[in-house]
């Protein structure tokens, strides 16, 4: 009759609510850090993911004595050439440092506003403003433009010529909040104005981006590329999400401290729920048995306890991660996760939701959290049924 | 009904071995009232706890309605305690916080009976203890003479055919203890075969007491 057992198991979760309540809350807030941990990272990694899909196939720049150079347009012509390219554009960016603003530094980039092969994250990080800009008009991110709002640039900007003078460049508007990830240090302005700061002739590039649709061909015409000019680097886009996964590696340094304190805490709970069992429910399971139940009842009744109890702690601990997460931006441990600088990002957490890794996470709890009372509960059983009779 | 053959049972091993029944032989017949007198310490608790197969004895084996309760595995033996021994404690042993309701589902549970069988063998059992009008108080509210009768009615919820004892008027009053044996006397009445541990001499001049078994240093 599952109505009288689940009427009792009610009954006995009631009795010990106290001791249930307390690790009930024990156990949500780990899986709360633990799983806003992994919402933070995931939904980290997977908009870098997304970013990195728009970027070109190769990046192609000039090197001399090792140290790269501006690159000239007939380069880009020849890779033009090359089969199996189907797309080349010559790009203009670069560091440029401000002492107004000791620690912070904003990168430069240029861009061709009669450009047809603008790339794909261009087009959309500019698609707001992108056919309003003047040639004296720049976008910047959002944390850029508070940063220069601080210091008293409200609508414009003085830049510091390469070869002497000011020059003066409107704030138009601000990139798409989406993009603080890659691009919160940047600001976007005419590719001759930034050629104009940055101290590149006419004419010339920082480096020239590759688009190949065909992933087989990718070897071929980086080795075709290597071959041919000898003072050449070529960065792949696969390196380069290989780098962002090792950064997002949930290895990471701060996810593994995470990860450690949680651990730390879940031992501590097993401990405590173990002990707790042995000590208190003596009585308990000595009655049970004189009543005429089985262990195999009395594990039944713990079992569906503890998987109450855990299920409840889990499942709250990982709705209110993902609140914390999506819904409130994770304060404090986002910023944790983003960094702290002068040029703080401002970035809006995607839902990011695995199952896999939910249920992974669910058994790797729940199986220590229901042994720590099953075991002592069983042990209990076979030594202590006469307990009853004290 | 009840059969103890050359039962058995030390605690430690070698020099630290500790003797606490030793080769007990007793019968105990179908409706049967026995009282099991003995000081505290001379085995009383122990014995019941081996008759009720709550403890593995260390020679020899005990029967209840023909079956060798003491050799049963876990399953079959917690059946067995199920549905033919009730047990009523000195203290008790009750759920505090439960109403006396719920005290009396906590046995028959293992049963898995249909809830109407249920609330019938608990309207029953609330009846034969006269606690039925305290059906719904929390047991940690009833007198210690409403608890007596509260372990009684869960005693008797699966109708079992035994009835064991223990110290069953150590926390009860003159009146209430009265009350209990008369509540025994009906039981035997019914049917049930009863064997009562105690010290108290009371049980001793009760007229439905059909022996007295002495046990005195784990020796009958």
């Amino acid at each position: 009759m599952a109505g009288s057992f689940f009427h009792f198991l009610l009954l006995t979760l009631y009795k010990n609510r106290f001791f249930h309540a307390t690790t009930l809350l024990m156990a949500a807030v780990l899986i709360f850090l633990l799983a806003s941990g992994l919402f933070v990272v995931g939904s980290l990694q997977k908009q870098t993911f997304l970013n990195l899909a728009q970027q070109p196939e190769f990046v192609v720049r000039k090197l001399r004595g090792g140290r790269p150079v501006a690159t000239d347009e007939q380069l880009l012509y020849a890779l033009q050439e090359i089969r199996g390219v189907t797309a080349v554009r010559g790009r203009v960016h670069g560091r440029y440092d401000d002492p107004v603003f000791e620690d912070t530094g904003f990168e430069l980039v240029g861009i061709d506003i009669f450009e047809p092969s603008l790339t794909r994250t261009l087009r959309k990080l500019t698609a707001r403003e992108f056919e309003k800009l003047s040639p004296d008009q720049m976008l910047v991110s959002p944390a850029v433009k508070e940063l220069l709002r601080q210091n008293y640039y409200e609508s414009e900007y003085l830049f510091h010529r390469y070869e002497g003078g000011t020059m003066r460049m409107e704030i138009a508007g601000v990139i798409d909040r989406d993009y603080a990830l890659q691009a919160n240090d940047v600001m976007l302005l005419p590719m001759e104005k930034a050629r104009e700061v940055l101290g590149l002739p006419y004419g010339t590039f920082t480096d020239i981006a590759l688009e190949v649709p065909n992933e087989l061909e990718l070897d071929t015409i980086k080795q075709t590329i290597l071959s041919r000019y000898a003072n050449v680097e070529v960065i792949d886009k696969r390196k380069m999400a290989a780098r962002y996964q090792t950064m997002y590696d949930m290895k990471s340094g701060v996810f593994l401290s995470l990860f450690t304190v949680v651990l730390l805490g879940f031992v501590l709970i097993l401990y405590f729920k173990y002990s707790h069992v042995l000590s208190s429910a003596k009585r308990e399971i000595g009655i049970l048995r004189s009543l005429g139940w089985s262990i195999n009842d009395l594990l039944r009744l713990k079992g569906f306890e503890t998987l109450c109890v855990g299920s409840v702690a889990f499942m709250g601990g990982f709705i209110a991660a993902f609140i914390y997460v999506y819904g409130a931006d994770a304060p404090l441990l986002g910023r944790i996760f983003l960094g702290y600088g002068e040029l703080p990002v401002d970035y809006d957490f995607k839902p990011f939701f695995d199952p896999g890794l939910f249920a992974q996470l669910y058994l790797l709890f729940i199986i220590p959290f229901s042994a720590a009372v099953i075991v002592p509960v069983w042990r209990l059983c076979i030594i202590g049924a006469k307990e009853a009779m004290k | 009904m009840i059969r103890v053959e050359n039962l058995s049972k030390y605690y430690g091993q070698g020099r630290e071995r500790k003797t606490v029944l030793q080769a007990i032989g007793l019968h105990i017949a179908q409706g049967e009232c026995v009282v099991l007198k003995g000081v505290s310490g001379s085995g009383k608790s122990t014995l019941l706890s081996l008759m009720a197969g709550l403890e593995k004895p260390s020679e020899g084996a005990v029967y209840i309605a023909g079956e060798p309760i003491s050799k049963l595995p876990d399953l079959h033996q917690s059946k067995q305690r199920n549905r033919h021994i009730g047990f009523i404690f000195q203290a008790y042993n009750l759920f505090e916080d439960m109403s006396v309701y719920e005290n009396l589902l906590a046995p028959l549970i293992p049963r898995k009976l249909p809830v109407k069988e249920v609330d019938r063998a608990v309207s029953k059992a609330l009846e034969a203890a006269n606690i039925a009008h305290k059906k719904h108080t929390v047991v940690r509210n009833l007198s210690g003479g409403e608890k007596q009768r509260c372990a009684i009615a869960r005693a008797l919820v699966n109708d079992p055919e035994v009835i064991l004892c223990d110290e069953p008027t150590a926390n009860l009053d003159k009146d209430n203890a009265a009350l209990f044996t008369r509540q025994l006397q009906q039981l035997k009445g019914a049917g049930k075969t009863l064997l009562i541990a105690t010290h108290d001499p009371l049980f001793e001049t009760l007229s439905f007491v059909d022996r007295v078994v002495t046990i005195e240093q784990g020796r009958i």
